[in-house]
């Protein structure tokens, strides 16, 4: 199996991970290698850091899922999953690629938030919100106007300046309501979970490769009784530090594993140099009533 | 521990701090709460970094800033009970 | 006050009431914007408050998933933000658990309202857009549960609830927590006496004064005509009435043809007994 392409991280696994673009780049050692195998049910000296995760002195993780396994994550970029003999590989990928993949941005120091983002005019523009609020069914609907998706839930961003964003993988998380008023048929697609109808969803552009500048974010919240819809952007650096802080995936896994104040910094980093939009819009609204307000916003 | 022109004052240690445009923004960890000061305050902040006496703050701001003594020395206790109250400072003596 | 304060019922028994009572009362008395101000007794079972606590998506759990977890993650919120919260739970444990998903070391106190099952029948069919026939199906459905959405996401994880005679029995039962029983029916009777009582169970002030003036700013026609105004967002998605309907008790008689009534009485019969239903 060929080695895959993670967040600019060469990725070795033992189980098949088809939503990777192939790693074409040097002959480094892989930064991250996947294993099925034996993992113990609790980590010694481990801190419960939420209930299916604890966290100990070293940096490492154990993510336990009950009917999904054990996902053992050293902060060498080793990891070892012990699946349950029922779980579908779909479902180990959606952890592996999901809380664990948190684990591994806060084990590395990068800043990973919860968001979905695409490219727009050579820059990655992030979507955050809470669940619900139409992250993905954006994303969804700028890659079926030829935009690529470059994160679904987790947008790793890298702080440098300016600060950028490292390329996840194009799936996208949808459930049938939302596949449907796209159009797209959720016929012969992966289940998120057994039995669930949310489905993964490859989009069908070609995945981005290198980092991307970070050019907006945008937090997608509901507009109140009474409340008119509309994009304001915040200007308060009080109120974009709070937002981003409530953004991050997996703080308190952040927190534990002592990245407080690099992450601090990087919030810091992006309240200087990108600009943070407020983006309201009544639960009824078109998903594609926005994509020109947006585009339009960031090129300003 | 009462203000007064005589207390000395010390930082707490490590609020987290970073400049946003004009903004100095500090974050209190442990009480995972935001300070954001601006113009004279974080002025006021910065002199803050080794422990000092109140009135040797006015004397130094009042050497920057133009202004009456009475005026200032109102201004900088006010501030301090302000960082006081949110546990960013600690007074001494 | 350490742990959870829960405001449990059966769906449609009166829960909205006392949270906007408690919403005023908390903030002496100050009127309330029900789109805002319910928050001062949140939903245990809302997604991001789960979801927050757990330190994972329940969107990506699969149902038994969520029965393991939900005590683990109800001890969490105990621990880090105990206070007021509603909830449709029951106080059994679904399928695949091992114990119930409020379990008793996180609870402080319950306030569990229970309302008769035949006016139940009638609020729940116009809440969920049901027939009143599916309406008195489910609440005999010892295998009903809410916030379980196939094809979209629900604003709420998954709560077992059982049929309406099993969920007040696992309440009224509740071994080891504190637990006062109001009748939605004596609410409405005498409000004053019944609010009194509660916010005496609560460590609340139950001073006549504070008690009438809360009273007065959550009554029927202010929350109703804020809804009329400027709608609800607890509102179901498939209701085909306004959330606050009719506040009434005894609306099954008219409401509700006699042998559907006849039908919930035939189920429920033995805890209709026991809470006063005759």
């Amino acid at each position: 199996m060929t080695d895959g392409l993670l967040c600019g991280w060469r990725i070795r696994s033992d189980i098949a991970l088809p939503e990777l673009l192939d790693w074409q780049g040097d002959d480094r050692i892989p930064d991250l290698v996947v294993r099925l195998g034996e993992v113990d049910e609790r980590l010694p000296e481990g801190r419960e850091i939420s209930p299916l995760l604890q966290i100990d002195g070293t940096g490492a993780g154990l993510l336990q899922v009950p009917m999904v396994g054990r996902f053992l994550v050293r902060p060498s970029g080793g990891i070892t999953i012990a699946p349950q003999p029922e779980a579908s590989e779909a479902e180990i990928r959606l952890f592996l690629l999901g809380s664990v993949l948190g684990m591994v941005c806060h084990q590395r120091a990068l800043l990973p938030l919860h968001a979905s983002s695409v490219a727009i005019d050579g820059g990655a523009v992030a979507f955050c919100g809470p669940s619900g609020m139409g992250k993905s069914t954006l994303a969804l609907r700028f890659a079926q106007h030829g935009h690529s998706v470059v994160s679904d839930d987790i947008c790793v961003i890298e702080t440098c300046e300016p600060p950028r964003v490292r390329p996840c993988f194009p799936r996208l998380k949808l459930w049938r309501d939302t596949m449907e008023d796209a159009a797209l048929s959720p016929e012969g697609l992966e289940r998120n979970r057994r039995g669930q109808e949310k489905f993964h969803f490859r989009a069908p552009h070609a995945g981005v490769r290198e980092p991307l500048p970070l050019r907006a974010i945008f937090l997608l919240r509901r507009a109140g009784s009474g409340e008119g819809e509309g994009i304001q952007r915040l200007a308060a650096p009080l109120d974009i530090m709070a937002a981003l802080e409530a953004e991050t995936f997996r703080l308190q896994v952040g927190h534990a594993l002592g990245r407080a104040e690099t992450l601090f910094q990087a919030r810091a980093l992006i309240a200087n140099d990108v600009p943070v939009y407020r983006l309201t819009r009544r639960a009824d609204a078109q998903p594609d009533r926005w994509l020109d307000a947006i585009a339009a916003t960031i090129r300003g | 521990m009462a203000l007064s022109s005589s207390s000395e004052i010390v930082r707490r240690p490590h609020p987290l701090e970073a400049a946003i445009g004009d903004t100095r923004v500090l974050l209190d960890v442990e009480q995972g709460l935001y300070f954001g000061l601006n113009g004279i305050a974080t002025s006021i902040w910065q002199r803050l970094e080794q422990p000092v006496r109140v009135s040797d703050l006015c004397c130094s701001l009042k050497a920057e800033y133009e202004g009456e003594a009475a005026r200032i020395e109102a201004e900088v206790l006010a501030f301090l009970a302000l960082l006081d109250a949110r546990k960013l400072i600690e007074i001494r003596a | 006050m350490s742990g959870l304060t829960l405001i449990a019922s059966y769906p449609k028994s009166g829960n909205t009431w006392l949270r906007a009572f408690l919403a005023s009362h908390l903030r002496d008395g100050r009127p309330i914007d029900l789109n805002a101000d319910l928050s001062e007794v949140p939903n245990l079972t809302s997604r991001s408050l789960q979801d927050c606590h757990a330190g994972l998506e329940h969107s990506d759990l699969s149902r038994q998933e969520v029965a393991l977890l939900r005590p683990l993650t109800s001890r969490r919120i105990a621990r880090e933000q105990p206070g007021f919260y509603k909830t449709h739970d029951s106080n059994l444990v679904p399928p695949g658990a091992r114990e119930p998903a409020i379990p008793p070391d996180a609870i402080d106190r319950v306030v569990c309202i229970v309302r008769d099952p035949r006016d139940v029948a009638v609020s729940a069919a116009a809440h969920f857009g049901w027939s009143l026939d599916d309406s008195v199906d489910r609440m005999a459905d010892t295998a009903f549960c809410i916030g379980h959405s196939p094809r979209r996401l629900n604003a709420n994880v998954e709560q077992w609830i059982s049929s309406w005679s099993a969920h007040v029995e696992s309440w009224l039962d509740a071994g080891g927590v504190q637990l006062l029983m109001l009748r939605y029916e004596d609410l409405l009777a005498d409000p004053l006496e019944s609010f009194t009582q509660l916010c005496r169970f609560l460590d609340l002030d139950d001073t006549r004064h504070a008690v009438s003036r809360s009273l007065e700013e959550s009554r029927f026609s202010a929350l109703a005509g804020q809804e009329a105004r400027g709608g609800f967002r607890e509102r179901s998605r498939t209701s085909t009435a306004p959330f606050f309907r009719a506040g009434k008790a005894g609306e099954w008689r008219t409401a509700l043809p006699a042998v559907l009534a006849e039908r919930v009485v035939g189920t429920h019969s033995r805890v209709m007994a026991r809470v006063g239903y005759g």
